[in-house]
């Protein structure tokens, strides 16, 4: 029997998406998350928080996404957490670049907020098994 | 045209020329040899004639010679009696070997006084009826006392005196005035008493008494004792005697200085008479033993046909034969030789033709290149020698005398990244493999970063490729735009969808009613928000799909499959939006699974287009049939739907970017406009065509076919 997803590292700089994400995971579907609004940041909370998995935003002002996947991979803590991205580019070889970084899945912008919590929950499913 | 024909009369008028002269020529030889052997005839003719002349002039000699034999008789004798004469003369054979003469005999001179005793001496000698003829008291009388042979007509001889008749006595006369042998003019023979009647002469030689002086004339009528003489009848003599001579000529013998007809001698054309009229005719005087005699001559019919020369005829026939034959060739020769002038001539026209075509190509070529700074390269593969154009050395930011040569040396010019690649590229075009249009950076001297793309063609020689020849463009500015370009686009749509994200995240909460129930006119109003920020979603999402497809930027991964089951899933994704539009899709009944080689994402991206599009443009509670067959080694999916129909005008823009059918239409419907543009962009990437037919009020098929695998 895997964990169940609970703590999810959130990394979207744009605040009004980051609050519809947090309501709907948060609020909503009952995860636990740890709102970020840069890599930087994100590097800076995620030791403390220890994610179950990050969720990480491409395009992003100062370090974007692949750079902070990057960085994240540096600390021994989180060699191995999964990481998902969410992107505006999910064309199939974009996709593969991604997937090749190390990313475990891409959700696509504009996201369903309804069905977010379940991109989620199937990409948790499909890694742990 | 009109110079083959302007030629062609310039060459009947050479021909004609050339006939002329040849013909010319032609009359002038035959003329020459015709005139040649009329000489020849002539020469001929003259020689028949002297020929004539000795042997008259020998016969006369021969008389000459008898009667001088007979002088010499009388002078060794005391006297010649009648048996001596005979018997000389008969020693001549006169018949056989001198046919012509009638008669030789002696005429004795008496004076009147011994006219009586002459007579009864005759008379004594058993000629008792012998007397003088004619009768009569004379001066002189001479009196035939001798005629050998005494026989026959001769007989009538027997004392005649030649002195009494003029003609005679004039010739006695000279002979005895000269003391020549003298030959009288014409007479009548005494003998001509029967039979018909010829001229006849006579040559006398006088005998005297011995030793009695002779020196003066008087002295010798004095010493005078005879004549002895010929008489000789012409046509005897000529015909006898000359009978060869008068086979190629005709000739009259005149006695006197002139063609007088009564002093006829003979005449041989009375023999041979006709109405012929002789090539040759000759006149001579010559003087036998005092007498003039008169000869015309003519050459008969036999001469003419033995000396008319046919061939002057014959080469004048062959010569205008050879002339027009000549001529002829001439002509189809010069035609021939002139087809093949003109023939040149205008090859030679176009070829000049050509080639200050080619070199106004060439100028507005290298104008061309110029004005559009592209250089020309070549590489020569034998000795991989490069050869630049000044332009060349413009694009890589180097002077003109920079000598670049070696095919290293342009390597090293390239950007490290690319070198290997380029290096690879021409490599493999060298090979065949695949033509050589490229891309590539260059650092130029100042170490700036240049984009060149270049082109090369393979120039063969014998089967084998000798070098590569190309052009070569900067294209630095080109790629600046593209990257700007490809950066606003990707900015746009990331900067819209931010947005767009958190608008349709919103909504779609609010909407869900997990936070509250709303109010049902607030609900429909963020409904409509809601389904306005999904439509601006997808129009983003096609801006970005037709960008990339424009810019080749697509990947597409084909590989075979069936495309039945795509099309059910086709059908299953936007059944959601027909029963928005609430029509049915209704898929005709397919009984074959044909394979193509398509990506199922972009084959579906394209069905969703044709579905959508037939929803939205149908009536409500109408179907849309699917259905799929295969035609001409085509897999066609059609979508068939009984809605508006395309007018004619739509039909002609309908696949085109940002065409939409009605744009009043478009407010209704919504749609960017790209979906059919980007339909077609992508079946046509995958090999496969579009298509469609409509009618007007009662619906369009729109269809995507694509090569069956087989």
């Amino acid at each position: 029997m895997t964990k169940t997803l609970d703590k999810i590292l959130y990394v979207e700089d744009d605040p009004d998406i980051q609050a519809i994400a947090v309501m709907v995971l948060d609020a909503i579907s009952g995860f636990t998350l740890e709102p970020c609004s840069s890599g930087s940041e994100a590097l800076s909370k995620a030791i403390a928080f220890n994610p179950d998995l990050i969720l990480l935003d491409v395009m992003m002002p100062g370090m974007d996404g692949p750079e902070t996947l990057h960085a994240l991979r540096k600390l021994p803590e989180l060699s191995a957490t999964p990481v998902v991205f969410m992107t505006a580019k999910v064309q199939p070889q974009e996709v593969q670049g991604y997937l090749a970084l190390g990313a475990v899945g891409v959700i696509a912008k504009p996201f369903d907020p309804m069905t977010l919590a379940d991109q989620l929950r199937d990409i948790w499913t499909r890694v742990n098994n | 045209m009109v110079v083959k024909q302007l030629q062609k009369s310039k060459h009947v008028a050479w021909m004609l020329l050339l006939l002329f002269i040849l013909l010319l020529l032609n009359v002038f030889i035959s003329l020459t040899l015709h005139s040649q052997s009329v000489q020849l005839a002539h020469t001929a003719f003259s020689k028949e004639m002297d020929d004539l002349i000795q042997s008259l002039q020998l016969k006369m000699r021969d008389n000459e010679q008898i009667l001088l034999g007979a002088k010499g008789l009388y002078e060794a004798s005391q006297s010649v009696e009648r048996d001596e004469f005979h018997k000389y003369i008969t020693s001549f054979e006169l018949e056989e070997k001198y046919p012509g003469i009638q008669l030789i005999g002696f005429s004795q001179w008496v004076k009147p006084a011994q006219l009586n005793d002459a007579i009864k001496k005759i008379r004594d000698q058993g000629f008792p009826q012998f007397t003088i003829r004619p009768q009569g008291e004379r001066d002189n009388y001479s009196m035939i006392i001798y005629a050998e042979p005494f026989v026959g007509r001769n007989l009538v001889a027997f004392g005649f005196d030649m002195f009494s008749e003029p003609v005679r006595r004039r010739a006695m006369t000279v002979a005895v005035e000269t003391n020549q042998a003298t030959l009288s003019s014409k007479v009548t023979l005494v003998q001509e008493n029967q039979g018909p009647v010829q001229a006849g002469a006579l040559l006398y030689l006088p005998i005297y008494k011995k030793s009695m002086p002779l020196s003066s004339v008087a002295e010798r009528w004095d010493a005078l004792d005879g004549f002895v003489y010929v008489a000789f009848r012409m046509g005897n003599l000529m015909e006898n005697i000359l009978p060869q001579r008068s086979k190629y000529i005709d000739y009259v013998v005149y006695a006197g200085e002139s063609a007088n007809a009564t002093q006829e001698l003979f005449n041989s054309n009375a023999l041979h008479p006709d109405n012929f009229s002789p090539a040759f005719t000759e006149n001579r005087q010559l003087n036998l033993f005092g007498q003039p005699w008169f000869l015309q001559v003519a050459s008969n019919k036999l001469f003419e046909r033995n000396h008319s020369s046919y061939v002057s005829h014959v080469v004048f026939i062959i010569g205008v034969t050879m002339s027009f034959m000549l001529c002829a060739i001439f002509f189809v020769l010069a035609n021939q030789r002139q087809t093949a002038l003109i023939l040149a001539k205008e090859m030679t026209a176009n070829v000049r033709a050509k080639h200050i075509q080619l070199k106004t190509n060439q100028e507005r070529f290298e104008l061309a290149l110029e004005s559009s700074s592209m250089g020309i390269w070549s590489l020569n593969l034998s000795d991989k020698h490069v050869q630049w154009d000044h332009s060349m050395y413009a694009l890589f930011g180097m002077a003109d005398n920079n000598s670049l040569s070696s095919y290293e040396s342009f390597l090293s010019l390239l950007h490290t990244d690319d070198r290997q690649r380029v290096f690879e590229e021409i490599a493999n075009a060298i090979e065949g493999k695949q033509g050589y249009d490229t891309e590539y950076r260059i650092l130029w001297p100042d170490h700036s970063i240049h984009y060149l793309a270049s082109r090369a063609k393979i120039i063969y020689e014998g089967g084998e490729a000798t070098s590569l020849i190309g052009t070569c463009w900067d294209i630095t500015e080109r790629k600046r735009l593209d990257k700007i370009k490809t950066e606003f686009v990707s900015t746009v749509s990331h900067e819209l969808r931010t947005p767009l994200t958190a608008i349709t995240g919103a909504l779609g909460v609010a909407l869900s009613g997990v936070l509250s129930d709303l109010p049902e006119k607030i609900k429909q109003l963020l409904d409509i928000a809601y389904k306005n920020s999904q439509r601006l979603t997808l129009l983003i999402n096609d801006l970005l799909d037709m960008d990339k497809l424009l810019e080749g930027k697509l990947e597409f991964h084909c590989e075979p499959q069936s495309l039945k089951p795509l099309i059910e899933r086709a059908l299953t994704e936007n059944k959601a939006y027909a029963d928005q539009m609430q029509v049915r899709f209704v898929i005709v009944p397919i009984d074959i699974n044909p394979k193509v080689n398509i990506e199922d994402v972009r084959f579906l991206q394209a069905m969703a287009n044709f579905l959508s599009n037939a929803a939205k443009f149908s009536k409500p509670d109408s179907n849309v049939f699917i259905s799929l067959n295969t035609i001409n080694g085509y897999a066609r999916v059609s979508v068939t739907d009984m809605g508006v129909g395309l007018s004619e005008e739509s039909k002609l823009h309908i696949f085109e970017k940002f065409y939409q059918a009605d744009s009043s239409d478009s407010r209704k419907k919504g749609g960017t406009g790209l979906g059919l543009a980007i339909t077609k962009e992508i079946v046509e990437r995958m090999n496969g065509r579009v298509g469609f037919t409509s009618v007007i009020g009662e619906g369009s098929t729109f269809y995507a076919e694509f090569p069956i695998i087989t």
